[in-house]
């Protein structure tokens, strides 16, 4: 049985999955009701939480929760969950079983085949870790697409014979994109795309934590973990709840002092200021790149939670000089639009007239060298082949000589990066051409690289007498992990149990009960154990709807306390 | 093959050359549409004589002005946009007068409100003067004018007098040798997200350093580098950088002083391939190990414990080379077995002695040592 197409947003404070029904994409909810599944992993014993019971535990468990992984993507930093060792790709993959269990609960029958999001900055690496998740998780991963490109997807199909140029300014959890495109006769195509793979919300909020705890007259660096978290959840409670102008009393708990805390919009601003003059430099590349100056746009559109915060609003308005659109929830847009590309894989009848071409965010080249007059090699030197912001599929090819008497073997390390020096670029493959022995600069190489559109980069290197061939493909096998890895690592995950899915309500509810018991105070603490018995002595009735009953009795009370503390 | 040749444009998108914009954009969709676009032999011609003809392609009508431009109607910034590159004039230093022609064309609009400009001004502590209004400034009297934090608030206002006396007192810290923190100070301006006026800057600043570094000796201040750095990625976007001044003849020069200066971090944060020849290396390692031990069988003394010691610490310095100073350091101590049993009897005297004495015990130590060591090699790796 095939399923419908479906795209996933692995987000880095949020993921969320949805499936293109009809033409037309819906998001799918998870066990909660909610869009939105925290991105966050919780380890209870020898089951595991994921999403929102897992971000209330990180609160009162912070050694045993892990989030924000997506930052580690294609690193080797390993995250410790109850002294267990697991990696960005692990987590990752334990997100998307979730998320693929929300699906097939919700379509009754089983999902494979799915299309995910990455940021358009991510590099080889961080697809890579990317595809291995998916692979974790069971998922027949068809195509990665970029996260602005997504988003204006999905933005396009609203308006399909729509003409106009705008830019996506993506600004998410961790990561911040900025895409120009012109769409026009149901073809979306991408002229420039450019970012920073280590900006977003979560800076903004480390930020303001920060300087919370100065203002507490607390040392940021000497608190320990559980501290941090604690401030940083406050922090990003009160980041959401900043208004123009008012300000929000916070009470920090730090070794059982509490700290009163006034968190105001310029304390904020300065606290991230810094990050805000991070934002102009892809600006101001995809802009030159495109060839297009701000005159030429007809639209900026936001997406990513990070953008509802006044200050980026402001701040685009500013350099864009005009109002930003937001029309699609900009959570919700990149899971969307992944769901549309999805269809566009697929060859879905409902999409027959969308074309979408992307660009190569990133230059791929190789490294060269060079003789000086004295005799001396240069070398390291990294010589774009497939320069940035080409549209994909792209495939160029370049010769390149040899620069020794009596060489016979050209080796070509292949590069990824901006760099002019390789050593500052990303190294992603090598190959080595054989030349029949000749004088130095008699005999040369062609060098082709062909980049498709699923990323799938290949070299070519060609002697140019001989005309034979020496062919890479850079793609999983590059990284340590081969299949055989990833099988095992298959296998040792699908070990690990997620929490029942029908049990996630509750177990939510118990764990953001807990988390508010650690924040509060005096008599408020005593009526949520009290609240906390109550809920457990309804569980041990197992009568479904006094179940549902308490519920939503108590959330509402939750809802208010929540209220109260953070803001 | 044939995407690296050119192809006549209109003809590849069926249309003659005097196509609109609009129907050159239909014939583009039509013909992507057709084609697999997932193979570059199709999709790559088409993508060159798309964008060929574009350039070319007569505007179908010109564009209605957005609802922002017509809200702030006296700004300067609506002024067309011009080429990149022509843009920058190189010769502006000493005389800061109203830059380009252009702007004086685009001007007109926004003359007329810079005298009903100071009420609005009257907060700032100076009054923003009347730059743009009198055009014979003495050349270098220190800042007049707004102070360069008035300059945000400036722009608000009237961002012509702004962008006047931003290139005022970029003229001054421009003077060489540069006030870095004068410069520092205006690239964080407002003005500067605006990119026209940002690349005009750079290729001040680019200028700048091709007329007073004529050598290829001489690099910029690393805090200067660094300010360059964090405004305009000359060093981490190489791509970028020869984008915009690789025609320049000073262009190797400045690139030579200026990334002389920054300090290479090496960015990539993420190598994805270990180096093939490290395990290898290693693996070479403990075969030599293997052959070398039954040579000396059990009659191990401690002078050929000691020699392979520094034969181990001399083979992981070719894999490491942060291990060199450790095996120097070795061969200089004279009598590396004199000062290590010493070491030893100063340490734990009872097991020194047990050493000396039994051969067994020898070639265990011998053993741990190259244990600890192959571990730590992999665990440094």
């Amino acid at each position: 049985m095939t399923h419908p197409p479906i795209g996933i947003d692995l987000g880095t404070t949020n993921s969320l999955i949805a499936v293109l029904e009809g033409g037309q994409p819906r998001l799918i909810a998870n066990a909660l009701g909610e869009f939105l599944t925290p991105s966050v992993v919780s380890m209870d014993g020898d089951a595991l939480h994921v999403g929102r019971a897992a971000r209330d535990r990180q609160a009162t468990h912070p050694t045993q929760t892990a989030a924000a992984f997506k930052r580690a993507m294609g690193t080797n930093a390993g995250f410790k969950l109850d002294g267990k060792k697991f990696g960005a790709e692990d987590l990752s993959a334990l997100v998307l079983r979730k998320l693929k269990d929300d699906a097939e609960a919700d379509l009754g029958m089983p999902v494979t085949d799915v299309v995910v999001s990455v940021p358009a900055y991510f590099n080889q690496g961080q697809r890579q870790a990317t595809m291995a998740a998916c692979a974790m998780a069971g998922l027949n991963l068809k195509r990665l697409i970029n996260e602005p490109t997504a988003a204006a997807l999905a933005y396009g199909l609203q308006d399909r014979d729509g003409e106009s140029q705008f830019l996506v300014f993506d600004l998410g959890g961790g990561t911040f994109d900025v895409t120009v495109l012109e769409h026009f006769d149901g073809v979306m195509q991408v002229k420039a795309s450019s970012g920073d793979a280590f900006l977003g919300g979560e800076d903004f909020s480390e930020a303001l934590a920060k300087a919370m705890a100065e203002q507490a007259g607390l040392l940021w660096p000497k608190l320990s973990p559980a501290d941090q978290a604690h401030i940083r959840f406050q922090a990003d409670g009160a980041k959401r709840r900043l208004g123009p102008d008012t300000d929000h009393v916070v009470t920090l708990r730090v070794d059982g002092q509490e700290h009163s805390v006034t968190a105001t919009r310029t304390m904020f601003e300065s606290a991230a200021a810094p990050l805000l003059k991070r934002i102009h430099r892809p600006i101001e590349r995809c802009f030159y790149d495109s060839g297009e100056g701000i005159d030429d746009l007809d639209r900026v559109i936001l997406v990513g939670g990070a953008t509802r915060m006044p200050m980026i609003r402001s701040l685009v308005a500013k350099q864009f000089k005009m109002l930003p659109e937001m029309t699609i929830d900009p959570d919700h847009a990149v899971a969307l639009g992944a769901a549309v590309q999805a269809g566009l894989v697929a060859q879905d009848k409902a999409l027959d007239d969308v074309v979408m071409t992307d660009v190569t965010p990133f230059s791929v080249g190789i490294e060269t060298g060079s003789k000086m007059s004295d005799g001396s090699v240069l070398g390291g030197f990294f010589a774009p082949i497939i320069e940035r912001n080409t549209p994909l599929p792209a495939s160029r090819e370049q010769v390149f000589g040899t620069m020794h008497d009596g060489q016979t073997s050209l080796g070509v390390d292949i590069y990824q990066g901006e760099a002019p020096k390789c050593e500052d670029n990303i190294h992603i493959g090598r190959l080595s051409v054989k030349v029949p022995k000749a004088d130095a600069g008699k005999e040369g190489i062609s060098v082709r690289i062909t980049y498709d559109t699923s990323g799938l980069i290949e070299v070519e290197g060609t002697s140019l007498t001989t005309g034979k061939a020496v062919q890479t493909v850079i793609r999983e096998n590059v990284t340590e992990m081969s299949d055989d890895d990833i099988a095992k690592r298959l296998k040792a995950m699908e070990k690990l149990k997620l929490h029942p899915r029908e049990d996630e309500a509750n177990t939510a509810l118990l764990s953001r009960i807990r988390r508010l018991y650690e924040m509060a105070s005096g008599a408020d603490r005593h009526a949520l154990s009290e609240l906390l018995l109550r809920f457990e002595g309804v569980l041990a009735q197992q009568n479904p709807t006094k179940i549902n009953d308490a519920r939503g009795e108590i959330s509402e009370i939750l809802d208010r306390l929540d209220d109260f503390y953070v803001s | 093959m044939s995407a690296d040749h050119a192809v006549w444009p209109w003809s590849a998108l069926g249309l003659d050359s005097n196509a609109t914009l609009r129907e050159v954009k239909s014939a583009y969709a039509r013909q992507l549409k057709a084609i697999d676009h997932s193979d570059p032999a199709q999709f790559q011609p088409l993508q060159e004589a798309f964008n060929a003809a574009k350039a070319q392609a007569k505007p179908a009508a010109p564009k209605p002005p957005s609802m922002a431009q017509l809200m702030q109607g006296n700004d300067a910034f609506t002024r067309p946009a011009t080429p990149q590159g022509q843009t920058a004039p190189p010769d502006v230093a000493p005389h800061p007068a109203p830059e380009t022609p252009d702007e004086k064309r685009a001007s007109p609009v926004a003359t007329p409100t810079e005298p009903t400009a100071p009420p609005q001004a009257e907060t700032l502590q100076n009054p923003p003067a009347k730059p743009a209004s009198k055009p014979a400034p003495p050349p270098r009297p220190k800042p007049w004018g707004a102070s360069t934090e008035d300059l945000d608030s400036l722009l608000q206002t009237n961002p012509y007098a702004a962008e006047t006396a931003f290139n005022k007192k970029l003229d001054a810290a421009l003077h060489w040798p540069w006030h870095t923190d004068a410069l520092s100070a205006l690239l964080d301006r407002e003005i500067m997200f605006d990119p026209e006026i940002k690349r005009r800057v750079e290729r001040r600043i680019f200028n700048s350093i091709a007329e007073n570094i004529t050598d290829y000796s001489t690099t910029i201040a690393p805090q200067t580098a660094t300010l360059l750095e964090t405004h305009f990625q000359w060093v981490s976007d190489g791509v970028g950088f020869h984008r915009r001044f690789g025609r320049s003849l000073d262009f190797q020069r400045v690139v030579n002083c200026v990334s002389g200066a920054v300090p290479s971090k090496g960015t990539s944060r993420f190598t994805m391939e270990q180096r093939p020849w490290l395990k290898l290396k290693i693996g070479l390692l403990v075969v030599t190990w293997l052959i070398l031990l039954p040579l000396f069988g059990t009659e191990l003394s401690w002078d050929d414990a000691v020699t392979i010691f520094v034969i181990t610490l001399t083979l992981a310095a070719i894999i490491r080379a942060g291990l060199i100073f450790l095996t120097v350091a070795l061969f200089l101590i004279p009598g590396a077995k004199k000062s290590l049993t010493w070491l030893g009897n100063r340490v734990a005297p009872d097991f020194t002695a047990d050493l000396t004495r039994s051969n067994d015990m020898r070639v265990m130590v011998y053993w741990v040592i190259t244990a600890v060591l192959l571990v730590a090699l992999f665990a440094l790796t």
